[in-house]
């Protein structure tokens, strides 16, 4: 083997033990916001009951509304796999429109749930009114920083991959950014079920 | 290289991937979450179609895709053959 052909193996076996320390790193984080979350939930279920003579969540939960915002953030994670296939086969236009619709999916669902937080503080339902409005906030806001954070990540990549393409790195993070989008997703739906399903129905 | 002596490389996922799996996996959990939604909130689940649907979609997993397309997934011991999906190789 020639000195350049061995340093070009070199080089590979580098970048191969980069994209697998990324992955590795990312997935010791994932873990960290799992104990993140666990505890946010740990403190509604103590607390959900706890409403002190305020509203419950039987009282302000809109569920067709949920059930928009839980469809906008499925929707996400469906085109944000679909991206990463894209990724995969190397087709850079193709995971430029997936990420964007992912974008677009994300940022609607941001935007519902101020909107659900708004009409909540403005009418006497604001994070101090209860221990319950407390954790309720605490929970679903921290989520939804994640997301703010996803979605911010979300846009710099699609701009990385519009000025760089389809760069070894750049499918690393896109790699990266998607498990992120999909643990924010499973999130989610333990939101959907331990907050908004068995509050609805008052279990 | 030495300290990866002896171990696997870290597998993301995403070559065992396929638009198929993700169609039925996201029709999935679109039907398992209406499904929940309908229970709770005391309206009519139609318990029949939507289990042939989930049913459906299950078995769309385990089907066999013999196709020469696939080029990145791992060969599991199989170099050279062909790229197929399937659980079950003799379906293949």
């Amino acid at each position: 083997m020639s000195v350049q052909a061995a340093r070009a193996v070199q080089h590979f076996d580098h970048e191969v033990e980069a994209d697998d320390r990324a992955v590795f790193g990312f997935w010791v984080y994932i873990m960290t916001d799992c104990v993140l979350f666990a505890s946010l939930f740990a403190t509604y279920a103590v607390l959900h009951k706890n409403t002190a003579g305020g509203p419950s969540g039987h009282q302000i939960f809109d569920m067709p509304y949920v059930l928009a915002e839980t469809m906008a953030l499925l929707t996400s994670s469906f085109t944000c796999g679909l991206g990463m296939l894209a990724a995969r086969d190397g087709r850079r236009n193709a995971v430029v429109a997936w990420f964007t619709a992912t974008f677009a999916l994300g940022l609607t669902f941001l935007t519902l749930e101020l909107v659900e937080f708004h009409h909540l503080a403005t009418t006497g339902a604001g994070w101090s009114r209860s221990g319950f409005l407390s954790a309720y906030f605490t929970l679903v806001g921290t989520h939804g920083a994640h997301i703010t954070i996803g979605l911010i990540w979300m846009a710099v990549m699609i701009s990385r991959v519009l000025g760089r393409g389809l760069t070894r790195g750049n499918v690393r993070r896109l790699t990266l950014l998607s498990i992120f989008w999909h643990f924010l997703d499973l999130v989610w739906i333990f939101i959907f079920t331990i907050v908004y399903l068995m509050g609805a129905a008052r279990v | 290289m030495s300290q990866h002596a002896g171990t696997e490389r870290l597998d993301s996922g995403l070559a065992h991937a396929g638009v198929r799996s993700y169609v039925s996996g996201f029709a999935m959990s679109i039907l398992f979450t209406i499904a929940a939604y309908l229970l709770v909130t005391d309206r009519v689940l139609p318990t029949g179609p939507l289990v042939a649907v989930i049913l459906v979609a299950a078995l769309a997993q385990l089907a066999p895709s013999c196709t020469a397309s696939s080029t990145s997934a791992p060969s599991r011991g199989r170099a050279g053959s062909s790229s197929c999906s399937s659980p079950w190789r003799s379906s293949c």
